[in-house]
């Protein structure tokens, strides 16, 4: 009995040994993205497909936004065609595992920078100044954040929504849902008093839907940008797109981009 | 050999102690998700049982087309996913300006989930019953109401016990899908904790752990009550 | 009450069900091989091994499908990611059907080994000593006397795991593989038909579940004796 105890301990000690050895040894294939991009001639990006008007499906089934023409601009520069670009639908839960995992090249997708997405991926220059804005029904008393105590509100998993909230109304009872048109309905069924989260998402809700206002106070700084898998890999694409977004600044494109969706 | 690395062997300590202070971290969060889940879960099983109960009463029924109806309903219940029987209750019934909070929502559709499948576990306790009890019942002269909750159904639920308490045990594992309409439960906390976070392993084990406990617990109960309780089946050795 | 919502965008929600179709009958035939393997080790009890694959049964058996989902999709696939290339021949192309069959597969072997380790132990000891008596060995005595009487027990729990494994493959809505129930949600919420659309949903996947049934339990006539 006593060697059989020792005999199972072994291969577990065995197991345990070898899983820790193999998180030791380092990878040594060429995973530099933009080559990989130059060598497939197309550039995956993921954009989002249900938010006005960043990355959305128009009436005519077809993807539109600010972030789609953002991201067709980028491929003429880099690979010469506004047709070389693949697009791949990302909600805030999994466009950071969407980026890690290789499956797109970047995001474009209303991502604002935060120290702790720092963290776990590398981020562009920002491309778009949004705040964070409250959405209420019309007939409501909701004047400013602080009114959001004692009350529900809704914000989405994955966004940075929440921090300011709990610092400025602490006893407001959050509501998180997976998607932005989930956490919409819930809102118009009246589930929850009030939605908070990006303006410029918002907006879209506010401008389609009469029975819903949009407060005026902006809370804080969001600042856009475009991000990229953590790493030395992706160093020669975030060099490339850094230039293109600076040379668009610049050239006035930016704005140009903002008149034609931001229309207010 | 020059590509092994042994710093990752020393930062494992450090990385145990940074995932117990993150969990601790969000404590209050944690305790009123299991919380939620615990009251979900007792809530239901409570509705459930009665449910299941007023299933099995059509399904014995003497009348044949009555026992059909109720085998249909029933056999349909338990061929839809109770996801989307929580989404007809959450986001269907709104269209007919019925709108109703997320928690009874989500308790209803586990109730009438879980429901039809005790009824069939208490469907297995009846068919136990030996038939000279449902004779006797008849030769007092009892109606079927009374025949059925005063002497058959007492002893299918002792001949059921372990069989109900595996539904009770799934009842729990289900009860993590009312999270996906907003109601606080520990799975709830587990999802904000991997999208909002990034923290994978730690929310990870903390649900199986909190989960395991759970049904563990419920385990425990049904082993107790079937060894109280539980009708002595008479062995026959050839 | 008119179904034309349904009508309307009948074709993306029809693309949906081919995916959880795909899923499904993938996820069923991998866990049937994992299964009935792990089940054996654990019937016939190899020291080491058994004591393992007990333990992650049991453990398997005590958490909901859906916590699986989010663990696989969100630490593992990541990395297996640079494999799946070569499965694009069978049909698997995006990441998130590759989490949600690794998780499904993982969640149902262990449900089935449960089974099959049941389902080898009820046929009683009397059965094997006799057979042995005949002077059978003992792959004749497996393929001859056990499995037979195994199987008639094991078929009422493998057809309801079976529904189960596709009622739950509505789940991997959370991790966004677009089959029914998340082609569903994105059709209601641009039109605003929910209820017409949730019956619909309903109605497919009773309809291939039933199906299922009546392909364990076929109704009496239909099989000629």
């Amino acid at each position: 009995m006593k060697s059989k105890l020792h005999k199972s301990l072994f291969y577990i000690l065995l197991l345990c040994l070898s899983i820790t050895l193999s998180g030791c040894v380092k990878k040594s294939e060429n995973t530099d993205v933009l080559d990989k991009i130059l060598q497939r001639g197309k550039i995956i990006v993921g954009v989002k497909y249900d938010t006005k008007p960043f990355g959305y499906i128009d009436e005519n089934q077809k993807l539109v936004g600010y972030d789609v023409d953002l991201a067709k601009y980028i491929a003429k520069s880099i690979l010469g065609s506004e047709d070389r670009v693949e697009f791949k639908q990302v909600t805030p839960s999994n466009r950071i595992l969407a980026l890690n995992s290789g499956q797109v090249d970047m995001i474009i997708a209303t991502m604002t920078i935060t120290n702790q997405r720092a963290e776990v991926v590398d981020f562009s220059a920002p491309y778009y100044m949004a705040g964070q804005a409250i959405l209420v029904p019309q007939k409501s008393d909701i004047k400013s954040m602080s009114d959001l105590n004692g009350k529900k509100v809704i914000i989405i998993f994955g966004t940075t929504a929440e921090k300011n909230l709990r610092l400025i109304a602490p006893e407001a009872q959050i509501v998180g849902y997976k998607t932005y048109t989930s956490g919409y309905s819930a809102l118009k069924q009246n589930r929850a008093d009030a939605m908070t989260s990006d303006d410029t998402i918002l907006i879209g809700f506010a401008l389609q839907d009469e029975a819903l206002k949009l407060l005026s106070k902006r809370y804080s700084k969001e600042p856009y940008a475009i991000a990229f898998k953590k790493g030395a890999d992706s160093a020669g694409l975030r060099n490339k797109v850094d230039f293109i977004i600076e040379d668009m600044a610049q050239t006035g494109k930016l704005n140009q981009l903002k008149a034609k969706w931001i229309k207010y | 050999m020059g590509n092994i690395d042994f710093s990752i062997l020393l930062t494992w300590y450090k990385i145990i102690l940074n995932s117990i202070n993150i969990l601790l971290a969000d404590y209050k969060m944690i305790l009123n998700g299991i919380y939620i889940t615990i009251f979900v879960s007792i809530l239901s099983s409570v509705f459930a049982f009665l449910i299941g109960s007023v299933f099995v009463y059509f399904k014995t029924s003497p009348n044949v087309k009555v026992r059909k109806f109720s085998n249909f309903i029933v056999d349909c219940i338990r061929n839809t996913p109770l996801l989307i029987l929580i989404y007809l209750f959450y986001k269907g019934l709104p269209s007919l300006n019925i709108v109703l909070s997320a928690l009874t929502c989500g308790v209803a559709a586990l109730s009438i989930y879980t429901g039809a499948y005790i009824s069939d576990a208490i469907l297995s306790g009846i068919n136990a019953v030996p038939d000279e009890h449902i004779q006797a019942t008849n030769a007092l002269g009892l109606t079927r109401f009374q025949s059925f909750f005063y002497v058959i159904y007492p002893q299918a639920l002792r001949h059921s016990i372990f069989i109900l308490g595996s539904q009770f045990m799934n009842l729990i594992k289900n009860s993590s899908l009312v999270s996906f309409i907003a109601v606080t439960d520990i799975f709830y906390v587990v999802y904000k904790g991997i999208a909002d976070n990034f923290r994978i392993w730690e929310y990870f084990i903390l649900a199986v752990v909190v989960y395991s406990v759970l049904t563990g617990f419920v385990l425990l109960v049904t082993n107790i009550l079937n060894k109280i309780y539980k009708i002595p089946v008479a062995e026959v050795n050839v | 009450m008119n179904f034309d919502a349904v009508i309307h965008h009948l074709p993306f929600l029809m693309q949906g069900l081919m995916i959880t179709l795909k899923v499904s009958f993938i996820s069923i035939i991998l866990s049937m091989l994992f299964g009935t393997t792990l089940g054996i080790i654990r019937f016939v009890k190899i020291p080491v091994l058994s004591k393992l694959i007990g333990a992650f049964i049991d453990i398997t058996r005590s958490i909901p499908l859906i916590l699986y989902i989010i663990f696989i999709h969100f630490s593992i696939s990541p990395y297996l990611y640079h494999y799946v290339n070569f499965l694009r021949y069978i049909g698997i192309d995006c990441l998130e059907m590759y989490s949600a069959i690794i998780a499904i597969v993982a969640f149902t072997s262990a449900y089935i080994a449960e089974i099959i380790r049941s389902g080898l132990a009820s046929v009683e000891k009397q059965q094997i000593l006799a057979a042995k008596a005949l002077g059978l060995n003992r792959f004749q005595v497996m393929e001859s006397v056990v499995l037979p009487q195994a199987l008639v027990s094991m078929k009422p729990a493998l057809c309801a795991q079976f529904i189960t494994l596709i009622k739950d493959t509505s789940l991997a809505s959370a991790i966004g593989l677009i089959e029914l129930t998340r082609a569903s949600e994105i059709v209601y919420e641009t039109s605003f038909h929910e209820f017409q659309i949730l019956v619909f949903v309903a109605l497919v996947y009773m309809s291939i579940n039933f199906l299922v049934q009546k392909i364990f339990y076929p109704p009496k006539g239909l099989l000629v004796a």
